[in-house]
C-alpha cells in the first residue's frame, strides 16, 4: 500500500487536473456539449446491454 | 491626495463564485471514480498529464482517494474563503488621481495627465471600456500607463465614463460617440492645436475608437487599438455565440433591470474560468499581506469589482449587433448614420493583440488589422489585463505605445 504523502500528492495532482479540465470546458462549450451527448449515448448503450430492453441511443424507448 | 473608501463586497457576484467552487469540488468526486475506469474524455492538451495521474490513482483504494479528495477540497475552500476575508480587511486603498478634469459632459469627463508638458507634446486620447473603470490605466503608483506616457513626454487625455446617470439612461452608442467622444476629441484638438493627436482605445473602448476614427480621422495622426474585439464570432464556439448573441435572452435581462447590471457582466467573466476565484484567493491567502504583491492584488481586485452598468440601448447593441450579427467585421455596423468601413480609415494604425488574452480572443482583435489599409500588429506576450498593469507592461505595451507615438 502506498504512503499517506503519496495519496495526498496524487489527489492534489488529480484536483489540479480537474480544475484545468473544467476551465477548458467552460471556454469550449461546444466540446462540452458534444462530450455530454456522447456520454449519454454510451450510458444508454450500457443500459441496453445490462437490461436487455430495447432502448435506443437517442434515449427513446423503441416501439 | 484622497483615498477611495468604498467597502469591499467582491469577488462579485460572491454567491456565484462560491457556487462555482462547490461545483468543481462536487464534480471532482464523480470524476475521480470515472477516471479510474478510463471513463473521462480529457481535453486533448490535458491527455498526457491525465495518463500519468490515472496510473497513479489505480494504486489506491477508491474510498481512500475520495477521503483524500474531500480533505483537499475542504482545504482549498477554506484557503479561498480566508483569502476573501483578508481581501475585505486589507488596508490598501488606491489613492484617487488628482488629474484635472478639462472637459465634462453628463457623467463623462476628460482627465489631463500631462500637466506640465509643453502644449506641443503629442497627445494620446484614451478611450477605455464602458463596462470597467478608466483607472485601470492609472491603477497604482508604478502600475500606471498614463503616468508612464507623461514621463515619456506624451500627454495622456483619459476619458472617464463615470457611472451612467439620468442623461445617459437612454443613450445609444451613437449618443456616446456624437455627444461625448467626438466633442471631447474636438476639445482636445482645440486645446492643443499644434500637438500630434493619437487616438487609443482599450478593449470595448477600442472598438468604439474605430468608429470615432472614421468620423474624425482628419484630426488624427494615428489610431491604436488595444485588445479590441472586432470579429465577434472568432474564438467563440457555436454555443457561446448562440448564448451571447441571443436577442431574446438579453432583452429580458436588460428590460428587467433597465440596464445590464455589473453582476451579470461579472458572471459572464466568471464563466471564462470558473476556478479562477478559488485559485487566486487561495494564493492571496498565502501572500505576505504587507507585500507589494498583495497590494497589487488588492488594487486589481478592487478595479475588477468596481465595474459600471451598461445602459440599455448600448447593451442591446453589443449583444445584437456585435455578438449576434457580428456587424463590425461584416461592414454592416452603422455609426452616425453611415456604415463603418475600416478601409476608409487612411491613418496609420497599431493593433495590439496580447498573446494570452482570455477575454478578447486574439483572432477577434486581429481581424481589424486585415481590414485597415495601414495597420501594424503588435503582440505583447501577456493577457488582457496583465498587458496593461502586469510586471511586463513597462517593457511591453507601454514601450510599444511610446515608440509608436514617437515614430508617427
Amino acid at each position: 500500500m502506498s504512503s499517506e504523502s503519496d495519496i495526498t500528492g496524487t489527489v492534489t495532482a488529480f484536483f489540479d487536473l480537474w480544475q484545468r479540465q473544467v476551465a477548458l470546458l467552460a471556454r469550449s462549450p461546444d466540446i462540452a456539449l458534444h462530450e455530454l451527448l456522447e456520454k449519454q449515448k454510451v450510458i444508454y448503450e450500457q443500459l441496453n446491454i445490462e437490461s436487455g430492453d430495447a432502448v435506443n441511443t437517442d434515449g427513446k424507448e423503441a416501439p | 491626495m484622497t483615498v477611495s473608501q468604498k467597502p469591499r463586497t467582491g469577488p462579485r457576484p460572491l454567491g456565484l463564485h462560491l457556487g462555482l467552487a462547490s461545483f468543481t469540488l462536487g464534480s471532482s468526486v464523480a470524476a475521480l471514480a470515472l477516471m479510474r475506469e478510463g471513463g473521462i474524455s480529457w481535453m486533448p492538451e490535458l491527455q498526457q498529464d491525465a495518463d500519468i495521474v490515472q496510473s497513479e490513482i489505480k494504486e489506491f483504494d477508491l474510498s481512500e482517494l475520495i477521503r483524500g479528495l474531500g480533505d483537499e477540497g475542504c482545504s482549498r475552500t477554506q484557503q479561498m474563503i480566508e483569502g476573501i476575508r483578508k481581501y475585505h480587511a486589507h488596508p490598501y486603498r488606491r489613492p484617487v488621481s488628482e488629474a484635472p478634469v478639462i472637459w465634462q459632459h453628463g457623467s463623462a469627463s476628460l482627465l489631463d495627465y500631462g500637466e506640465g508638458l509643453p502644449s506641443s507634446a503629442p497627445v494620446i486620447f484614451l478611450v477605455p471600456s464602458l463596462v470597467n473603470r478608466a483607472y485601470i490605466l492609472d491603477l497604482m503608483p508604478g502600475r500606471s500607463f498614463v503616468v508612464a506616457m507623461a514621463a515619456a513626454g506624451i500627454r495622456p487625455l483619459l476619458v472617464d465614463w463615470g457611472t451612467p446617470g439620468e442623461r445617459e439612461l437612454d443613450y445609444s452608442l451613437d449618443n456616446y460617440l456624437l455627444e461625448v467622444l467626438a466633442p471631447a476629441l474636438d476639445f482636445s484638438k482645440s486645446q492643443f492645436p499644434n500637438a500630434p493627436l493619437h487616438l487609443a482605445g482599450y478593449c470595448m473602448g477600442g472598438t468604439v475608437a474605430v468608429a470615432l476614427a472614421q468620423i474624425r480621422q482628419q484630426q488624427l495622426d494615428s489610431l491604436i487599438t488595444i485588445a479590441a474585439p472586432w470579429d465577434f464570432h472568432k474564438g467563440l464556439g457555436q454555443a457561446a455565440r448562440g448564448f451571447l448573441g441571443d436577442p431574446v435572452r438579453w432583452q429580458v435581462i436588460v428590460d428587467s433591470f433597465n440596464e445590464l447590471p455589473v453582476d451579470i457582466l461579472q458572471a459572464f467573466f466568471a464563466s471564462l474560468d470558473p476556478n479562477l476565484c478559488m485559485t487566486k484567493f487561495g494564493l492571496f491567502n498565502q501572500m505576505a499581506q504587507d507585500s507589494a504583491r498583495a497590494e497589487m492584488f488588492v488594487a486589481l481586485e478592487d478595479w475588477l469589482n468596481d465595474g459600471a452598468p451598461l445602459v440599455k440601448k448600448v447593451a442591446l447593441s453589443c449583444f445584437d449587433d456585435w455578438y449576434g450579427a457580428n456587424k463590425p467585421v461584416t461592414g454592416e455596423w452603422i455609426v452616425a448614420g453611415k456604415k463603418l468601413c475600416p478601409k476608409d480609415i487612411q491613418i496609420s494604425a497599431m493593433i495590439v493583440v496580447p498573446k494570452s488574452d482570455k477575454i478578447v480572443p486574439p483572432a477577434s482583435a486581429l481581424a481589424l488589422a486585415r481590414q485597415l489599409p495601414d495597420a501594424t500588429v503588435v503582440t505583447p506576450g501577456s493577457g488582457h489585463i496583465g498587458m496593461m498593469v502586469g510586471s511586463g507592461a513597462e517593457a511591453g505595451l507601454w514601450q510599444n505605445v511610446i515608440d509608436w507615438v514617437r515614430r508617427a
